[in-house]
């Protein structure tokens, strides 16, 4: 059904508000790869699988696709035809915090609460196959003997039931009423402040994993079936609990397998119960960063999220908009013939006014050269680009790093500079090949520089932008594009049906985006230290970049040597990574003293815009162990206005001119 | 506040800074507050009224006008409909139980003083103030909606009398419902208090000669404190009341305006006057600050009333056009 074209498309943007029919709906794949995102997960292999993300990576949006209600949805609901046709059957089980936080107790907890946990977390597992099985068992299409099936599972029990089941919904309400006295028992044991106490009924494992070969034995069509544990929101499990979910994945056995899903920083143990021995990774279980996957294959993820946001503009009845390329609907500055179109982004230039970068630069020459009016009058005069702004400042941004030495190289370097400068706006790319060189690779930087001098938020525009914005996250995108939805809306422009979303509609948009990335991840412990370090590297890259001579161009990464730096910091480092305001590099950085291999981190793109800082991978800085512990250690924090300091003085006063007592951050 | 925050520049905010955080203050009020009714387009046409005229750069009276525009207090529909709730319970039932109860020797028996107080407003009309057309009287009808009232507790200010021919060609007035004892007066906003005391002057007047003790009430949702003062003053008396009573702060443009409390760099207050009253001269030259110079920044759903700053609801005329931001309905 058409909905109105009011709507923001991008409204809805987490999987746990979808209706299973709306997953299988909005479901895209990756384009190019076999098996698609599904493979990913590949929930018909036997090894159990830590699935791994940013927050809104999808990971709930891949578990839900693959259980069994969107199985069913793509075989016209029939749930065991879906289970044959796929060789496994999923079984979504979110680890709500409600439920779970009943049960948690803090470290070191006694092996009371731990079984505890163990045995309802597993009732609960099979609670929910159980449902499944049941689902299963009503298909036209499969043979199942359901009264030798009910039966066995009761074997499986320690303690027969005092009324002993006989079909499927018999046993389920046995399932359901044991879980319901045990929250009952817990519930009122907190409140009573004592231990709950009940009978323990089976054994470890014997429900989880027992069931599942039962059905293979029952249910002969289903025997090539691998039936899967999808256990959603790992990270809400105490430590004790995942220790049980640990030894779950050691002990697999069967038909049936796990798939954990969670945040990166989701699990806070590998132990398992009892001796305590880690599961092994390769061995016992696989990892998979989904967004790390998806940024390592950036070709696949931009065609990913254009098929997403063609199913979104589809959904709400922008049906034109969904079915063309979705790159001519966002404007971009336009880069032809050296940036001149970003004239009309900038406010109009006043008669008898020296343009921002010219008044600063004349006041640099007087302080540093000390030189006299009419020669600055000259000096100016000659960098001067009439009617062409991003290469007048791209001259005066040449003159500063070449900064001249005395008076005759101050006038000589500005006609050199300023006739490449004219010479490229004449065309002749030959005359002005050393500018030419430079603004290939400082471009961004230039314009970044030119929108500050004239106090304008540096524009961020492009579809393009925007899936390299979202660092492999779709969450992101959708959140971008919502609010530059909302933006052009306010605009008075016609987001999808006609004209373009203009530049300052997506950039409004974005900064939106990233004041809520910024605001909506808040770590819990150490939150504040951990904002307050990225902070410092994300103005420490700002002020790098509108410093009188860049060092790196379009920074937007730093190397530290890890294991030279204190604990705090490497703990910064890593709640830091786990909340995606940096993402960690693999292929990290050769230091250039040393030659060893020190860590890379980027800073999230999402939160470029907010320090208006560049998007794109390119300039790294090198941080020694010093400032990397000043900004990342809470510690060492004192030390940190002396360090930045003398950081920052090599790069934004004129070479070769006395230190500034007082260097600024931008 | 970290410590390397004393390492920040301490550059000036720039206007082009002040104006794109009211420009994003905007966008969210348009679309939290104001359902929708100034998108930018709608922003940029008021925002070109302000040329230079009152003496400034179009830029820095621009610049006022839309800091004056962020500061509009927009009453939807949603807040209209509480704030009618709010007026009749807080400012009518509650006090009529209190007096019922008082009349009671203080009774505590909810059955009685419910019995007593359905009596007395069974005895109760309320009434619009103005004309049908008008705004106090639109209320009425959400009013009824809001608090679950009888159709049969409303009247029309003309149905309050009834005029019969004598047989000497003279005109005899008298009361419609002789046994109505409180007459409610409903009204959005009460400015200046002239719309008060002109029906204090005229059909309150008329009321009390024929039902000297009628109880009469003047309420509104919003008042000026000396607007509401005034109509305390006049036959409406004390029983007079309003959900909000604005004091002076409200005045935007006075000394102890609260929207200079906290205004952005390169928000100066004088300036800020000067353009509003220069062009509020230019729209009604006889109120430029608004009727009874009441300087409001309020609006409703319904309508915007007169009280409030010219330049935001004005039209102009052919020889002076003027986008409004938020249009008044004028009484004609």
């Amino acid at each position: 059904m058409s909905r109105s074209s009011h709507e923001n498309p991008f409204d809805l943007n987490k999987a746990s508000d979808f209706t299973d029919q709306e997953i299988a709906e909005q479901w895209v794949d990756l384009a190019n790869a076999a098996g698609g995102l599904v493979d990913i997960l590949n929930p018909k292999s036997r090894m159990p699988m830590l699935l791994l993300g940013g927050k809104g990576s999808g990971k709930t949006h891949l578990m839900r696709y693959c259980s069994a209600p969107v199985q069913a949805a793509r075989y016209s609901g029939d749930v065991a035809r879906a289970a044959i046709a796929d060789g496994y059957l999923g079984i979504y089980v979110p680890l709500d915090a409600l439920n779970t936080d009943k049960f948690a107790r803090e470290d070191p907890v006694e092996d009371h609460w731990s079984l505890v946990f163990a045995h309802y977390f597993e009732l609960w597992l099979a609670t929910a196959l159980l449902a499944t099985i049941r689902d299963c068992a009503r298909s036209q299409s499969l043979a199942f003997r359901e009264p030798e099936f009910v039966a066995a599972v009761v074997e499986l029990f320690d303690i027969e039931p005092a009324v002993v089941p006989s079909n499927l919904n018999e046993l389920l309400d046995h399932f359901t009423r044991t879980r319901k006295n045990i929250d009952s028992v817990v519930n009122n044991s907190r409140l009573r402040g004592e231990r709950p106490l009940f009978d323990i009924t089976f054994s470890a494992g014997r429900l989880a994993f027992g069931i599942p070969e039962l059905v293979s034995r029952h249910a002969p069509d289903l025997r090539d079936v691998l039936f899967v544990y999808l256990i959603d929101e790992v990270e809400n499990l105490t430590a004790d609990q995942q220790r049980f979910l640990n030894s779950l994945i050691r002990y697999r056995r069967g038909s049936a397998t796990i798939r954990v899903g969670g945040r990166l920083y989701g699990m806070k143990t590998f132990e398992t119960t009892g001796s305590g021995e880690p599961i092994r990774r390769g061995a016992e279980y696989e990892r998979v960063v989904l967004d790390e996957l998806l940024r390592e294959q950036p070709e696949q993820y931009d065609g990913l999220v254009r098929s997403l946001v063609a199913k979104r503009l589809e959904r709400v009845g922008y049906a034109a908009a969904a079915q063309t390329a979705i790159d001519p609907y966002f404007e971009k500055l336009d880069n032809r013939h050296y940036w001149r179109s970003v004239d009309r982004h900038l406010p109009k230039p006043k008669e008898n006014q020296l343009a921002p970068y010219h008044r600063k630069l004349a006041i640099d020459l007087k302080s540093n050269l000390d030189l006299d009016e009419p020669t600055i009058t000259t000096i100016i005069d000659a960098l001067q680009v009439p009617n062409h702004r991003f290469l007048e400042k791209a001259a005066a941004f040449q003159y500063r790093k070449s900064w001249p030495a005395d008076l005759d190289g101050a006038v000589s370097l500005a006609f050199e500079v300023g006739n490449q400068a004219r010479a490229l706006d004449q065309g002749d790319r030959n005359a002005g090949s050393d500018l030419a060189n430079l603004i290939s690779y400082f471009s961004s930087d230039i314009l970044a520089q030119l929108f500050h001098d004239y106090a304008r938020r540096l524009p961020y525009a492009g579809f393009d932008t925007m899936v390299e914005l979202s660092q492999g996250i779709t969450r992101n995108l959708l959140v971008n594009l919502k609010h530059i939805f909302r933006r052009s809306r306010f605009a008075g422009e016609e987001p999808f049906i006609s004209g373009v979303i203009s530049i300052k509609s997506q950039s409004d948009g974005v900064r939106d985006g990233a004041s809520w990335f910024w605001e909506d991840a808040q770590p819990p412990s150490g939150g504040l230290q951990v904002r307050d370090a990225v902070e410092s590297i994300a103005v420490l890259f700002r002020t790098v970049r509108l410093s009188h001579s860049p060092s790196e161009c379009a920074l937007c990464a730093f190397s530290v040597p890890l294991e030279a730096l204190s604990e705090n910091s490497r703990r910064t480092l890593s709640v830091a990574e786990n909340w995606s305001y940096l993402v960690k590099l693999q292929e990290g950085r050769r230091n250039k003293n040393s030659k060893r291999i020190d860590a890379l981190y980027q800073l999230g793109p999402m939160l470029a815009p907010r320090w208006e800082v560049s998007e794109h991978r390119r300039g790294t800085i090198e941080l020694q162990q010093d400032l990397a512990n000043a900004i990342l250690d809470p510690d060492h924090r004192a030390e940190l206005p002396n360090l930045m300091k003398k950081r920052l003085t090599r790069l934004i006063a004129p070479s070769g001119s006395s230190l500034p007592a007082n260097p600024r951050l931008i | 506040m970290t410590d390397i925050d004393d390492l920040w520049a301490a550059e000036e905010e720039t206007p082009e800074q002040t104006w794109e955080m009211l420009r994003v203050r905007i966008t969210v009020l348009n679309e939290r507050v104001w359902e929708n009714r100034n998108h930018w387009p709608q922003v940029e046409a008021w925002l070109a009224n302000f040329d230079g005229r009152a003496g400034f750069d179009p830029e820095v009276e621009q610049l006022h006008a839309l800091f004056l525009l962020s500061q509009f207090l927009f009453i939807g529909s949603a807040e209209t409909r509480v704030l009618l709730q709010s007026v009749y319970r807080d400012l009518f039932l509650i006090p009529l139980i209190q007096e019922v109860r008082t009349t009671l020797g203080g009774c505590r028996d909810t059955q009685i003083v419910e019995t007593a107080v359905n009596e007395a407003l069974a005895k109760t009309r309320f009434l619009g103030v103005g004309n049908p057309s008008e705004s106090g009287v639109h209320l009425l009808y959400y009013f009824r909606q809001e608090n679950r009232l009888s159709k049969s507790l409303f009247l029309d200010s003309a149905a309050v009398f009834t005029s019969t021919l004598n047989e000497d060609g003279k005109v005899s007035r008298a009361l419609a419902h002789p046994d109505v004892e409180r007459y409610i007066f409903v009204d959005d906003v009460c400015g200046s208090g002239d719309t008060a005391v002109k029906y204090s002057d005229g059909i309150v007047t008329e009321l009390l000669a024929l039902k000297p003790d009628a109880k009469l009430h003047y309420l509104a949702m919003f008042a000026t404190r000396q607007g509401i003062e005034k109509v305390r003053s006049t036959k409406f008396g004390a029983g007079s009341a309003a959900v909000f009573e604005l004091d002076d702060s409200y005045r935007c443009l006075s000394a102890g305006a609260r929207i200079l409390l906290d205004a952005p760099p390169h928000i100066n207050a004088t300036t800020l006057e000067k353009v509003a009253m220069s062009y509020g001269a230019m729209l009604r030259p006889g109120f430029p600050g608004g009727w009874g110079d009441n300087q409001l920044l309020l609006g409703f759903q319904h309508n915007t009333p007169d009280n409030t700053l010219p330049i935001m609801w004005a039209e102009g005329d052919a020889s002076r056009p003027w986008t409004p931001a938020f249009k008044r309905y004028a009484k004609l």
